[in-house]
């Protein structure tokens, strides 16, 4: 050990050679970290210079690279495009419903979960909640639209029953928001509950053991030691979230969407695909497709440092 | 020390393993791609010995692959195929959009040695991806080719209408060059031209109750009334649930079937309309479809879930007799295996026609040949060209014909005075499950490979032999008729207009027939027209009205322009 203050003439050369020592020492686990490393290359890093399509006239003989620049032309295009305003409204508003409805809901679950002391029953329980997260979305809104369909479903059979119209909920535009809300808080509260459970169990029993004797009730506990404790955990997954604001949530929107809910159901991820894979505007929906990342990048960037200042929460 | 490098060299094999499942996890479809890179050299069909290849293809029509046969490379028609050209064919096909996959394929370099696609219109769509497509390398130049298989060249200049030929299919952009191979086109005979029976289809039995006779169905209001009997009539489906009174097929085709008392027969993307032209978006009947449509969803006529049927709920309320009244093709195929076997009293009658503002009845219009059609191409990437181009000019050989519609001789047919005559046995097992015909390899290559000369022109079935649900289509037939225009359409003049390319630029992203269908479903008539008149708008903003004026003049300059 090296007292502080203390400055010895290639000391940190010795240190770092000695990392590379331990680091050739233990190479045979470090290998294993090659296939991830290769994975994120190929997959991750790679295709990314497919976004220089965005600045490019793409041609498909000349390839990204040799297909002539068209500097920002097509962000100013999608800037001026119609429904430039419409589908940022409508993506900006689900990712802020599923925000506000659902980040909080596995939170809920957790806590709920953590309270039960039955074993057997929470872990009944805490596996019902998980399943829907391994349901794809085709299913799941294959289901709800049988269960909702206006000439067949379960629901309106029932009201048929009782001598009342049916209803088409998947077309009601007033409509399209809370069912896309309640279908992604059923499919993913049970798995997005087991980060928050675990960090439930981190808690020192201590705490409250201590709350206990200081007369501390169930809520008082909730609000003074297990809500506190969570900060960080929620601190993070929210930084999480709201960088992924403009992810309204590709497959589950493109499924549910039908010409009856187009107005408020186009979202960026859906724009994309239409304008690039069915109209064959390529390079204008990689540009509407950046847009996106970038937004996204600043607002992480951004929410990270203010949560730091403000929580001294942060990713980094 | 020994457990340890042990230890360490169990490690090392592990790690190798893991990164070469990595890497091949990498390599997709490699393999299959290999398969067709058989080289079988310069060779003139028949004066050398045929090496075998297996060739991709992929038929990019969603829900094309159901008439592959199960057993793709083995079925009797393939391995007749084999024989003769020495080619495999192994089939992809898609379910989900055309122009989606045509795209992804050419933007990633992926093009299947043949694929067959539609090729409508080069103003967008499918036409749009191909020709950008051709012009940019990616499909192969068939030029150097065609002397060699005659039947191929025939294909190129048969059966195509004579503007489309020379603006699309040869489109001056392709500088000569031939990249495309038409198929379903007609021989040049109006006998020829397939009628595709677009219409109303309404449940006989239903009809029937309420003492109507299809025919007399004709009129939009006549339809409107139609099916308000229906809905207050308490018909079921033959799992005892209300019926719908009115539907369409998977994603609402095809829902103009309902307004074709609106619908003009024309051959352009231009009206004349008290004198003066006018582009198709700027029609007033638009006014009047959308609040048409809109009545017949409001007072629960109409299903309100057919714009986003998959094909699967589709089918499931044809085939359980579900929707007393569809808009589509008979849909025959589908309907005699289920349906009409279980509860042939349900069986669907064609209403009408049903006739236009100008009392035309509903008409199939063609000009002398087809304007689009499925083409094939090639990939400019295809190792054995020589291949691909061998199956596609026998297939359409006579030879190959027969062996198509027919199969092989001896065991599906036998030939009588130069007529093939279908073996009493297989026809009847043919007749009663289509499905074993399809396996037989008897379906997929007159939708897919075979252009010019109908099969029924040269070889008309007797009408002795005729199955029920032929007599039927064909009695579907004899009612809508064909118009011929023998005339250039006034599309093509469009783009002479100095602004075309700017106008394309600025429509491209607009999708007048997806907001008109958002219209249906506004929550008041005053907001669903203000939602046409803006998409309307849209399009007069990007110049629709100056380019038809300009239509108007080159038009007037010339006597063989239609609209």
């Amino acid at each position: 050990m090296v007292p502080k203050g203390v400055v010895i003439p290639g000391f940190e050369q010795l240190k770092k050679n000695k990392k590379l020592t331990k680091i050739w020492q233990f190479r045979h686990i470090y290998l294993f970290l090659l296939p991830a490393i290769i994975w994120f290359l190929v997959f991750a890093y790679y295709p990314m210079y497919g976004i220089l399509i965005a600045f490019k006239d793409f041609k498909f003989n000349l390839g990204i690279l040799g297909s002539p620049w068209a500097g920002f032309k097509y962000f100013e295009q999608f800037l001026n495009d119609s429904s430039f305003y419409d589908v940022l409204r409508n993506t900006l508003s689900i990712s802020a419903l599923k925000l506000i409805f659902g980040f909080p809901a596995p939170l809920i679950l957790a806590l709920m979960l953590n309270a039960v002391m039955h074993k057997r029953i929470k872990r009944v329980f805490q596996t019902i909640s998980y399943l829907p997260h391994f349901v794809s979305w085709v299913v799941v809104v294959t289901l709800l639209q049988k269960i909702l369909s206006p000439n067949v479903g379960l629901i309106n059979d029932i009201r048929y029953q009782m001598g009342l119209d049916p209803i088409f909920f998947m077309g009601k535009p007033e409509l399209f928001y809370p069912l896309v809300i309640i279908s992604d808080i059923w499919k993913g509260v049970g798995w997005g509950s087991i980060i928050y459970l675990a960090a439930l169990t981190n808690i020192d029993p201590h705490l409250y053991e201590a709350a206990e004797i200081d007369g501390a009730g169930r809520w008082s506990k909730l609000f003074k030691i297990t809500l506190p404790c969570l900060t960080p955990t929620i601190g993070i997954l929210l930084i999480f979230s709201l960088s992924g604001i403009l992810n309204a949530g590709f497959d589950q929107i493109w499924l549910m969407q039908s010409p009856a809910t187009l107005s408020v159901s186009e979202i960026l991820d859906t724009y994309v695909l239409k304008t690039g894979l069915q109209q064959g505007q390529l390079a204008y929906s990689t540009a509407i497709g950046l847009f996106k990342s970038a937004i996204s990048l600043l607002l992480i960037v951004a929410v990270n440092n203010i949560s730091r200042r403000v929580s001294n929460v942060s990713l980094w | 020390m020994r457990k340890n490098k042990r230890r360490s060299v169990l490690g090392m094999i592990l790690i190798a393993l893991l990164l070469f499942v990595t890497m091949t996890a990498c390599t997709g479809t490699g393999g299959e791609k290999e398969a067709g890179t058989v080289d079988t050299g310069p060779k003139e069909s028949g004066t050398e010995e045929i090496k075998p290849v297996t060739l991709t293809f992929l038929s990019a029509w969603n829900g094309g692959g159901a008439g592959f046969p199960q057993d793709q490379e083995n079925n009797p028609v393939a391995g007749q195929i084999r024989e003769k050209t020495g080619v495999t064919l192994k089939l992809e096909s898609i379910t989900t959009s055309e122009v989606e996959k045509l795209n992804t394929i050419f933007a990633s370099g992926t093009v299947p040695d043949i694929v067959n696609a539609p090729f409508w219109s080069t103003t967008g769509g499918e036409g749009q991806v191909i020709k950008k497509a051709a012009t940019e390398g990616q499909l192969l130049d068939l030029t150097p080719y065609l002397d060699k298989y005659p039947n191929v060249k025939r294909l190129v200049t048969t059966g195509i209408a004579k503007d489309f030929a020379e603006f699309d299919l040869n489109s001056p952009e392709f500088e000569g060059k031939t990249y495309l191979i038409p198929t379903e086109t007609p021989d040049g005979t109006p006998e020829s031209i397939h009628n595709w029976n677009y219409g109303l289809f309404a449940r006989g039995d239903i009809l029937k109750a309420l003492n109507v006779k299809a025919e007399d169905i004709d009129t939009q209001e006549e339809l409107y009334d139609l099916l308000v009997k229906i809905r207050d009539g308490g018909f079921k489906d033959i799992g005892g649930k209300p019926v719908i009174p009115a539907g369409t097929m998977w994603n609402g085709w095809d829902y103009g079937q309902f307004l074709a008392g609106w619908t003009d027969y024309t051959i352009s993307d231009f009206r004349e309309v008290d004198g003066k032209l006018i582009h198709w978006t700027q029609t007033k009947d638009h006014e009047a479809r959308l609040l048409y449509m809109r009545k017949l969803l409001t007072e629960g006529l109409f299903d309100l879930e057919a714009f986003n049927n998959t094909s699967t709920t589709a089918n499931e309320k044809l085939t359980t007799g579900k929707l007393a009244v569809f808009g589509a093709q008979p849909m025959l195929a589908d309907l005699q295996k289920t349906l009409y076997k279980t509860n042939p009293e349900m069986q669907y009658e064609l209403l009408g026609p049903m006739k236009n503002k100008s009392g035309n009845i509903r008409t199939q219009v063609e000009k002398p040949g087809r304007s689009g059609f499925p083409v094939l191409f090639l990939s400019a990437d295809i190792k054995d060209p020589d291949a691909a181009l061998r199956y596609i000019d026998y297939v359409n050989s006579e030879e190959g014909r027969l062996l198509a519609n027919f199969g092989i001789e001896g065991t599906h047919y036998n030939m009588e005075n130069g007529i093939p005559q279908w073996i009493a046995d297989v026809k009847k097992q043919f007749d009663d499950n289509p499905d074993l015909k399809r396996d037989a390899g008897l379906n997929y290559l007159p939708g897919r490979f075979i252009g010019a000369f109908s099969s029924e022109v040269t070889w008309p079935t007797p009408e002795d032999q005729k199955t029920e649900w032929q007599k039927l289509e064909e009695s579907f037939s004899a009612r809508m008729p064909i118009k011929i225009i023998d005339k250039v359409s006034a599309s093509y003049l469009a783009r002479e207009w100095p602004k075309y390319q700017e106008y394309i630029d600025k429509t491209s992203s607009l999708n007048f027939d997806e907001e008109f269908k958002k219209a249906f479903f506004a929550a008041s008539d005053e907001e669903a027209l203000n939602m046409l008149h803006s998409v309307q708008e849209k399009f007069r903003a990007a110049g629709v009205e100056e380019m038809a004026e300009f239509v108007a003049q080159k038009a007037a300059e010339r006597d063989d322009v239609g609209f």
